[in-house]
């Protein structure tokens, strides 16, 4: 042959990383899903509910969805991403529910792209929002209600909802529960302000 | 050889002839000698030559019109054998020599005439050259130029001659035109032209012929020819006028400017009129005489034949009052200014400046008269003169142009003049005047001057200058110079701020506006820019974060690089 030196290392290390190559296997989205439209369809009266800013813990600002291995233990899923930023999803899903639950169409993020005078305005603050090792989604809210555009509290609470998912370690299912937690703080939120809105 | 000859014996001493051998013959045949009788035929041909040589000389003896002489002064383009006699564009004769008199003065030419010619070579026929002349008709004989020189003739009737002196331009008139001459008087040519044309109501009916002075060299003396018909229109109260130039009138409705004719503007001319009249007069007769008057105004004025003289004496100035000034009343002239004078009295030591004046009363209409015929001039002319100036018709001096300063005389009623009457003591009865509208200004404004005069003016002066010298100690004492001073400092400052200011304010106004405009545009939430910042915050946000992730995931495994991701789930 008569290669220089150089020249046989650099085939050499070629080959080895031709070896190494190797496919990765495909990353599954998920996305939290929201609650049904009544099945009256949304009436009258138009009531304009704002919700935000929703703020939620630093460790789930991160697409891999995030389990809890034990009390202190967390574990990032390596194939298993949420499709979009978990803070964007939880207000956009939450908004639905409230529409669906309150039966009005004039429920907005705040803050908006166009000022619209709100009825109410929710703001939630999320401590957890996970699954634990058994598999059951736990979602550790606190939120508020105000009426009368922002300056009046009309409710506020802290939910700590557990939910148990439907098959434990599979992800699809861990997902499912969380979107069941949600929707059960939901309802609550919604509760307080049928109340004040019908009473 | 003759017959004869051959029969006598040769007695010539040519030897040749006596060596030749004669010819046999014996006989020699005598000849007959018969002498003709009378004159022989042949004298007939020199006859008939002759015969018919003494017919043709006869014959054109016969034909040969007059020989004829003429003296010109000058015998320009004049060709002895080429140049023709001429009468309306009909040869009638030719030149046939062309030579210098004894004296060296003249040409002497001599003209060979048809014999149609001959009852008209007589003692008025003229002759004249031909050739291109501009005068006052225009040009004429142009043909010439192309043709040559000829020479004209007018025939006249008179007494035969052979003998004629040409003329040094050709005549005006000729023969063939009907009509009359005129004489007309004239003061002064005023530029009337040997062929200025004759004007009748703007109809050209005739020309000037010739102009000279007078016998006593005080007038001219104008020959005019009018054609005929127009010749019947001249009676013996026609008027001439010199129409020449043109005549400008300035009044309250402008300049008018009236000419007779653009050639009477160039060459002069002289227009006529007859007056009409309940019975119609018979022509003139031919040298009639007229007078030529200087122009139409002339005419006009001259129509007022009847003039009533007054006097009239002005105590002012009369500079600008000239004869033929006129006298106006109300505007309406009623006369003339006849003379201007300076008298001085030797005797009395009095000078004074009588003035003339000539009333026409032909100007005038008088109404109101006892009948159609009673003629108010008839009467003593001065009674209704003193009864107006009863009244209070008083002359005054105006002024009649105010660029020459012409001055007339203006009579009108003044009734606040001082009574004053019709004096006739002197030559003529004198009119009152009363002073002129200048002359009343300048008394006016002298007696406003006199007025001025009497005031106490020195004891206000004094006041004033006490007055003035007081109010001097005020402004000149310090205290206010000072205050003077600093309130001058104080405005300028004021004035530099406020200029400042003023300068800076709108265009700081207006960039404030630009900038909050703009500003607006920019950042009002329905901005594109507010868009494409939230945006672009939202994808740095994003790029951030899966940077974050990524570099989070490789820390923990940082094999993934070069193996990938694990292949099973979770660690």
């Amino acid at each position: 042959m008569g290669m220089m030196p150089m020249r046989r290392v650099l085939a050499a290390g070629l080959l080895l990383v031709a070896t190494g190559c190797s496919e990765s296997p495909p990353t599954q989205f998920y996305t939290l899903s929201g609650m049904p439209l009544p099945p009256a369809g949304l009436s009258a009266p138009k009531t304009t509910v704002g919700v935000g800013p929703v703020i939620l813990p630093d460790y789930l600002d991160r697409p891999q969805i995030v389990t809890r291995a034990s009390g202190n233990r967390v574990v990032l899923a390596s194939f298993h991403s949420w499709v979009e930023p978990v803070d964007s999803m939880f207000t956009r899903v939450l908004v639905g529910n409230l529409s669906s639950l309150l039966a009005t169409d004039n429920v907005v993020t705040v803050p908006q792209r166009r000022p619209l005078t709100l009825d109410y305005q929710v703001e939630v603050d999320v401590d957890r929002f996970d699954a634990d090792a058994d598999g059951r989604a736990v979602l550790d809210a606190r939120w508020r209600v105000f009426g009368r555009d922002g300056s009046r509290l009309i409710g506020e609470g802290r939910s700590t909802i557990v939910e148990p998912s439907a098959e434990p370690g599979g992800y699809e299912a861990i997902v499912a529960a969380m979107s069941k937690a949600l929707a059960q703080m939901s309802s609550t939120i919604a509760g307080v302000i049928e109340t004040h809105r019908s009473g | 050889m003759f017959r004869n000859k051959q029969s006598t014996p040769s007695a010539s001493d040519d030897p040749a002839d006596r060596a030749a051998p004669v010819s046999d013959h014996d006989a020699v045949p005598e000849a007959e000698v018969r002498t003709s009788r009378g004159i022989s035929i042949v004298w007939l041909v020199p006859i008939v030559a002759g015969a018919i040589g003494i017919w043709l000389a006869y014959t054109t003896l016969q034909e040969r019109g007059p020989t004829i002489t003429i003296t010109f002064d000058n015998a320009e383009g004049l060709e002895a054998g080429k140049t023709m006699v001429k009468y309306k564009d009909v040869e009638v004769g030719t030149v046939a020599s062309v030579k210098l008199s004894e004296d060296l003065k003249h040409i002497v030419v001599t003209a060979q005439m048809v014999k149609e010619a001959e009852s008209y070579m007589t003692e008025g026929t003229r002759f004249w050259v031909v050739s291109p002349r501009l005068g006052a008709g225009g040009v004429s004989g142009l043909g010439t130029l192309l043709s040559g020189v000829y020479i004209g003739v007018d025939p006249q009737p008179g007494a035969p001659t052979r003998t004629f002196v040409g003329l040094a331009e050709p005549p005006l008139i000729t023969s063939d035109m009907p009509g009359r001459h005129y004489m007309l008087r004239a003061t002064t040519r005023g530029s009337i032209m040997r062929g200025s044309p004759v004007y009748f109501r703007g109809i050209e009916v005739g020309q000037v012929v010739d102009y000279a002075l007078a016998d006593d060299n005080q007038s001219l003396d104008i020959q005019v020819f009018v054609q005929a018909p127009h010749d019947d229109l001249v009676q013996d109260d026609s008027r001439f006028w010199n129409a020449s130039g043109f005549r400008a009138t300035l009044s309250a409705s402008g300049v008018q400017l009236e000419t007779e004719s653009v050639q009477s503007l160039l060459t002069g001319g002289i227009a006529f009129d007859t007056p009409i009249s309940t019975t119609p007069g018979k022509p003139s007769l031919e040298n009639a005489v007229f007078t030529l008057y200087d122009s139409y105004d002339a005419v006009t004025r001259a129509g007022y034949t009847t003039k009533v003289p007054y006097l009239v004496e002005f105590n002012e100035s009369v500079r600008g009052l000239t004869p033929g000034a006129p006298v106006e009343f109300r505007g309406m002239q009623v006369g003339t200014v006849s003379d201007v004078g300076l008298q001085i009295d030797v005797a009395t030591e009095s000078i004074s400046i009588p003035v003339t004046l000539e009333i026409e009363p032909q100007r005038i209409r008088f109404t109101g008269t006892d009948g159609p015929d009673d003629n108010p001039l008839d009467d003593t002319p001065y009674v209704l003169m003193e009864k107006l100036v009863e009244r209070g018709l008083r002359a005054q001096l105006q002024s009649g142009n105010l660029l020459t300063g012409a001055l007339l005389v203006d009579l009108g009623f003044h009734p606040n003049a001082a009574a004053a009457k019709l004096t006739k003591d002197g030559e003529y009865p004198e009119i009152p005047s009363v002073p002129s509208e200048i002359d009343a200004l300048t008394t006016s404004v002298n007696d406003v001057l006199s007025e001025l005069k009497s005031l106490p003016l020195a004891e206000l002066v004094q006041d004033l200058r006490a007055t003035v010298q007081s109010v001097d100690q005020l402004v000149s004492s310090p205290q206010t110079t000072e205050t003077i001073d600093a309130l001058k400092l104080t405005a300028a400052e004021l004035q530099a701020l406020a200029r400042t200011i003023d300068q800076q304010l709108g265009p700081l106004m207006a960039q404030a506006r630009g900038t909050l405009a703009s500003a607006e545009s920019m950042l009002g939430s329905d901005s594109q820019t507010r868009y494409d910042l939230n945006a672009m915050l939202k994808e740095l946000a994003g790029a951030a974060r899966s940077i974050r992730v990524f570099a989070d995931y490789l820390e923990r495994h940082p094999e993934a690089l070069l193996r990938g991701k694990p292949g099973f789930a979770s660690q």
